[in-house]
């Protein structure tokens, strides 16, 4: 998974550190709504989510301006949740601390409204966590496979992939659950 | 185009909305694949239809609300750079000698030695400037360090924490770190009550219990006020602060515990030196704190919910609340709403804001919950304000869970 959540450094960044609360009102909602996607909890997203504008906060000077600032906060977004994954996995080999976090429940059970959106979550469960992301990121974001594949890390075929695993999955899993 | 190659394309197709030549042509011949098609372009319009959480807006309007007016740049002189290099190396050499000193086996010292050293590092947070630290600690350290030497082993450990602590606190006027490092001296402490309490060493008890009582209260304690006071934290240190009252909350139940289970603890004189507070304090003059559960029992799978409601029907206003939720494993949490959002911690809520109550206004925190087994679930909510001295004051509940269909 991609690591670099500032490639492009540039001591001119037209984004102005005052203008960051606009950036916030404009962008939380759309990072809540992919860290909600991939965590399944609202706890979890609270916290990413914050995670998110601090470290975009402290990054500002990195950021490019002409290119597209909502991709760069996803990106730092999807770090931010495969390194809570990661630190929750690490835990889980250790003893459990004072403070650790319980294990995560499942994104199915979120409460959500509507009995498509219910079944949604449920099939969801069949997805890997990046199948999850880049579905997201292609149908709600709508970003390209290139710009996905900068998100990942990865190549535009292997978000290509990723894409016709969740589409197919998340469709046999649906067909069964309405079925059922 | 046959319908193999087809289903492929559909299922890695950029935009279903606007499919190639190709796979338009496919598509207005075969029914199977437009079915296909139709159904995947329904799927994508129901992801997008889902709605956003509600905490959403919540959470972005606390976010919002701690943004500092004017951000500061994040610009590193390389002078503080050199500087906090040359306290991590002192510091290192501190922490190495001690250990040094520490595993050296000598002979025996006497008990007072662990309260001297507790007196030091209270005294040093207490200090009124980092250069009277700095002096406290330099007129004590290389006595405190050579007697170290000849501890017995139980007391090595609990030694070496507190002489590293005297000696961060002399390099440091950092409360969060400071209060970070007492909570783990009170931990061990709490530790080395249980201990004493299973080897039913009344002398160590009373030890214990009262140093872990002084560390709580004049560390912890007096550290977690002095940044409430302070009011202004950035992200990182208001992450680092609820995490230290969690810590403060689950030691004091931890302790409660200890006292309901261990019977060298039950004595009246144990429970008063650790200081601990009655199941139902007293709250501040005009502060209502009430607790009322929708599903009365709540039956095992269904989700319910309890709403937690505080109002200031005093002359003053209230401020700087802070609330911590422990549910039992007999219940799970869904969600959760409220004036603050809450942070999530195993069993453990807390909210996020410092909440202000101000005259003859009220605020509800929902919290939703399913209960996953029949029994009685103790709840207990936690209250922290500056109208108690950042004291908790408690409420304590019991949900009647049974069984689905009794």
């Amino acid at each position: 998974m991609a690591r670099n959540d500032s490639p492009r450094a540039n001591p001119t960044s037209a984004l102005s550190r005052v203008d960051f609360a606009a950036v916030v009102n404009e962008h939380w909602t759309g990072v809540y709504r992919l860290l909600h996607r991939l965590t399944g909890n609202s706890h979890d997203t609270d916290d990413l989510t914050q995670e998110t504008f601090l470290r975009a906060l402290n990054r500002l000077e990195t950021f490019q301006a002409g290119t597209n600032l909502r991709a760069w906060l996803l990106r730092i977004a999807s770090n931010a949740f495969f390194d809570l994954q990661r630190k929750r996995q690490s835990n889980r080999q250790q003893p459990l601390p004072d403070d650790a976090v319980s294990p995560e429940r499942p994104p199915g059970q979120a409460l959500e409204t509507g009995e498509q959106g219910r079944l949604l979550r449920i099939a969801l469960e069949e997805l890997s966590e990046t199948a999850r992301l880049v579905f997201h990121l292609r149908v709600e974001e709508e970003l390209s496979f290139r710009e996905i594949a900068d998100i990942l890390g990865g190549t535009e075929e292997a978000a290509r992939w990723h894409m016709h695993q969740a589409r197919g999955k998340l469709l046999k899993r649906l067909s069964a659950l309405e079925k059922s | 185009m046959d319908c193999q190659r087809a289903r492929e394309a559909l299922l890695t197709a950029d935009d279903l909305r606007s499919p190639a030549a190709a796979l338009r042509d496919h598509l207005e011949r075969c029914a199977a694949c437009r079915l296909l098609s139709q159904q995947l372009a329904r799927l994508e319009q129901d992801w997008r239809d889902l709605p956003t959480p509600a905490s959403a807006d919540a959470s972005r309007l606390a976010f919002l609300d701690r943004l500092p007016g004017s951000l500061p740049a994040p610009v590193r002189r390389p002078a503080a750079l050199v500087v906090r290099w040359l306290v991590a190396a002192l510091l290192l050499l501190a922490v190495g000698s001690a250990a040094w000193l520490l595993s050296t086996p000598r002979a025996v010292a006497g008990p007072p030695f662990i309260e001297r050293l507790v007196d030091w590092n209270l005294e040093l947070a207490e200090a009124g400037s980092l250069a009277e630290r700095q002096r406290l600690y330099a007129s004590q350290q290389a006595a405190f360090q050579a007697a170290a030497v000849s501890l017995p082993a139980e007391d090595r450990e609990l030694a070496s924490l507190l002489l590293e602590n005297g000696s961060r606190l002399a390099a440091h006027d950092d409360p969060i770190a400071e209060a970070e490092r007492f909570s783990a001296v009170a931990d061990k402490l709490v530790e080395k009550l249980h201990q004493a309490a299973l080897g039913k060493d009344e002398k160590a008890i009373d030890r214990y219990a009262r140093l872990q009582t002084q560390v709580a209260q004049r560390g912890v304690g007096d550290r977690l006020a002095k940044i409430e006071e302070a009011g202004v934290l950035n992200f990182e240190s208001e992450r680092r602060l609820e995490k230290v009252i969690l810590r403060d909350a689950k030691r004091r139940k931890q302790l409660i515990e200890m006292l309901e289970r261990e019977p060298e603890l039950k004595r009246k004189e144990i429970r008063q030196e650790l200081d601990l507070p009655t199941k139902v304090a007293d709250p501040p003059p005009g502060l209502s704190f009430d607790f009322d559960l929708r599903d009365r029992p709540a039956v095992v799978g269904q989700p319910t919910q309890f709403r937690i409601r505080l109002a200031n029907r005093g002359a003053a206003d209230l401020v700087r609340l802070q609330l911590v939720i422990t549910l039992p494993d007999e219940l799970e949490v869904l969600d959760t709403r409220g004036t603050s959002p809450f942070r999530r911690e195993g069993q453990q809520l807390i909210s996020r804001a410092p909440i202000k109550l101000p005259v003859g206004q009220e605020t509800d925190f929902v919290v939703e919950v399913k209960a996953v087994r029949a029994g009685a679930a103790k709840c207990r909510a936690e209250l922290r304000l500056k109208q108690s001295s950042y004291r908790p004051v408690l409420r304590d509940w019991t949900v009647k869970v049974v069984a689905a269909g009794s």
